[in-house]
């Protein structure tokens, strides 16, 4: 009783007043709020359980043929059953496994070679045609090549998922060093820092929103390489088992494969968003790239 | 005024290398002696070369000819010895509000402990108490500033030039800071050079007042303010503080006109 009362007079410096302010603030605006929150989200799942629902009949009906687009039912049966007798786990941890090594390595290599690039302006001058040209090739396209040369197993995959990691990774980390913020090397010289200490203290943390930049694109790049060097040449992988589904016409199981992959995209889309937001959360517009490779 | 000189500059000149319209002169033979613990401000019409001028009293940028010193010793002054405030707060997005005053103590390998127990004491002074662990993007400008300042302050500099601090703060603001300015002026006994466009704010703040005109920039002429210290928020509105700023004014004018 006596508790009320205290909260009541804390409250009570509110000009209104607990008594008068109470029925005021009442119940109706505050989940009108929470409802328009709702209502987009809402929408969308409406939109959702309408193309599910519309696929669903057309291909009941055979309005469509479910060789070409099975009905969401069979899918989710494909899913379901794939899950309880298992055959999902070794490929999905062994995509997950070469874009993981993949995307470490080229991280490494990209962020080191940028570096080090940044850091000695010939050796950028003299190799930068050749970033430039690489750049500018499909990496993808490499993947057969690899194949040849290294065969069907894992070190394949992982090369070909470096490979198409490693250029946005090396270019967003050597745009993100070579900037020069005139105010800011300006404040350096005042306060008498070294080349060194300027680039420990404002070009290094200064590139690491476009170093994030760089490595989100490499995360999506690196579940594509993965999926592509499956196809061209590998025992294991979720990609693999896409084509063994294709191969013996089972659509719902291409299907069940691709939600998996949609999935598996959608989590390292959060993550990458998450760390982002972890390491750059001082990023205004300014200090952002303006673009991304 | 010999005696206690501590920045002397000997017919300096500058002119700027541009790479399709040729040498481009921004300053020219321009002679100056600041004396120890004086606050000076410059003032001109915009593009008169103020900010050159400043740049190469501090250091930061070398002059085509002529020369300087600090404390009779040929050159600008080291960094150990100054502080910079320039017009923009210049501080790093990615270091706490503490961490941005430090940092002049971490380049320098300065006394860590004292370092901070003097940022925490400066963070008081400029009134940004409780904003030690904030990051710049979380502060106002005219906050961002006063941790500018803070920074500069660090390592009780002798000398600090500031580049038209407040110009981009709204008048209100402007005249609380050109207090607090005044305070870590009496306070520290630094000498000040300040650069700015605003004549009242020339006047509240300074010792002396050097006009420069522009085409290319020289000094027009020098006015000594004899106002009592300290000045208050009162004194604009005194006699003798608005004859002072219609000194300057007609000064100012010529020097724009001429
Ligand atoms: N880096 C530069 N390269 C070429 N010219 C420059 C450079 N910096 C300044 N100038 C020129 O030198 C002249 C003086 O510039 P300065 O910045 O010193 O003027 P200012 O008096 O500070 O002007 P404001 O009040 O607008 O800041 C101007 O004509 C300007 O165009
Ligand atoms: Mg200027």
């Amino acid at each position: 009783m006596s508790q009320t009362a205290v909260h009541a007079s804390a409250t009570g410096r509110d000009p209104t007043g607990p008594t008068e302010g109470a029925p005021r603030r009442s119940p109706r605006p505050r989940s009108l709020r929470a409802a328009r929150h709702l209502v987009y989200p809402l929408l969308s799942l409406l939109v959702l359980a309408v193309t599910l629902g519309a696929f669903e009949i057309a291909s009941r009906q055979r309005w469509i043929s479910p060789l070409m687009v099975p009905a969401p039912s069979s899918v989710w049966e494909a899913l379901t059953v794939g899950f309880e007798r298992g055959i999902y786990w070794d490929h999905l941890l062994s995509t997950l496994s070469a874009t993981a090594w993949g995307f470490l390595l080229a991280t490494g290599l990209g962020i080191g070679l940028g570096g080090l690039l940044a850091a000695l302006r010939p050796l950028e001058r003299v190799l930068y045609p050749f970033i430039v040209a690489f750049q500018s090739t499909p990496k993808i396209a490499l993947a057969p090549l690899v194949v040849i040369w290294l065969g069907f197993g894992v070190t394949s995959k992982i090369l070909v998922v470096a490979l198409v990691t490693f250029f946005p990774i090396l270019v967003n980390t050597m745009q993100g060093l070579r900037l020069r913020d005139r105010e800011r090397q300006e404040l350096m010289v005042a306060v008498g820092a070294t080349k060194w200490q300027t680039f420990r203290y404002v070009r290094l943390p200064g590139s690491v929103p476009f170093v994030f930049a760089g490595l989100h694109i490499g995360a999506i790049f690196a579940l594509l390489g993965a999926v592509v060097a499956e196809f061209v040449g590998s025992s294991s992988g979720l990609g693999v088992l896409l084509n063994a589904e294709r191969a013996s016409f089972n659509v719902p199981g291409v299907f069940a494969v691709l939600l998996i992959l949609m999935a598996l995209g959608i989590a390292l889309n959060a993550v990458m968003k998450a760390l982002e937001r972890r390491f750059t959360f001082w990023c205004r517009e300014e200090d952002s790239p303006s673009t991304s490779i | 005024m010999r005696e206690s000189a501590i920045l002397d500059a000997d017919g300096v000149s500058k002119s700027y290398t541009t790479k399709d319209s040729g040498p481009h002169p921004a300053l020219s033979n321009v002679s100056l002696t600041v004396a120890k613990g004086e606050f000076l401000s410059i003032i001109g019409p915009s593009g008169c070369g103020k900010t050159t001028l400043l740049k190469i009293c501090a250091g930061l940028l070398a002059p085509s000819t002529g020369s300087l010193s600090f404390k009779k010793r040929p050159g600008p002054p080291r960094p150990r010895s100054m502080g910079v405030v320039f017009q923009t707060p210049a501080l790093l997005p990615w270091r706490t509000v503490r961490d941005n005053v430090l940092l002049p103590a971490i380049i320098q390998h300065a006394d860590r402990k004292a370092a901070e127990v003097r940022a925490v004491e400066l963070l008081e002074m400029l009134n940004l108490a409780g904003t030690a662990d904030k990051y710049p993007f979380q502060l106002s400008g005219g906050m961002q500033q006063r941790v500018a300042i803070a920074r500069s302050l660090l390592l009780d500099p002798e000398i600090i030039f500031m580049d038209e601090p407040f110009g981009a703060l709204d008048a209100m603001t402007r005249e609380k800071l050109n207090i607090e300015v005044q305070n870590v002026h009496a306070r520290t006994g630094a000498t000040i050079i300040f650069v700015t466009h605003n004549i009242s704010e020339a006047v509240f703040l300074s010792d002396r007042i050097v006009a420069m005109s522009a085409g290319p920039g020289r000094i027009s002429s020098i006015v000594t303010v004899d106002l009592p210290r300290p000045r208050t928020a009162n004194s604009y509105v005194l006699p003798e503080f608005r004859e002072q700023e219609r000194i300057v004014r007609d000064v100012f004018d010529t020097a724009a006109t001429s």
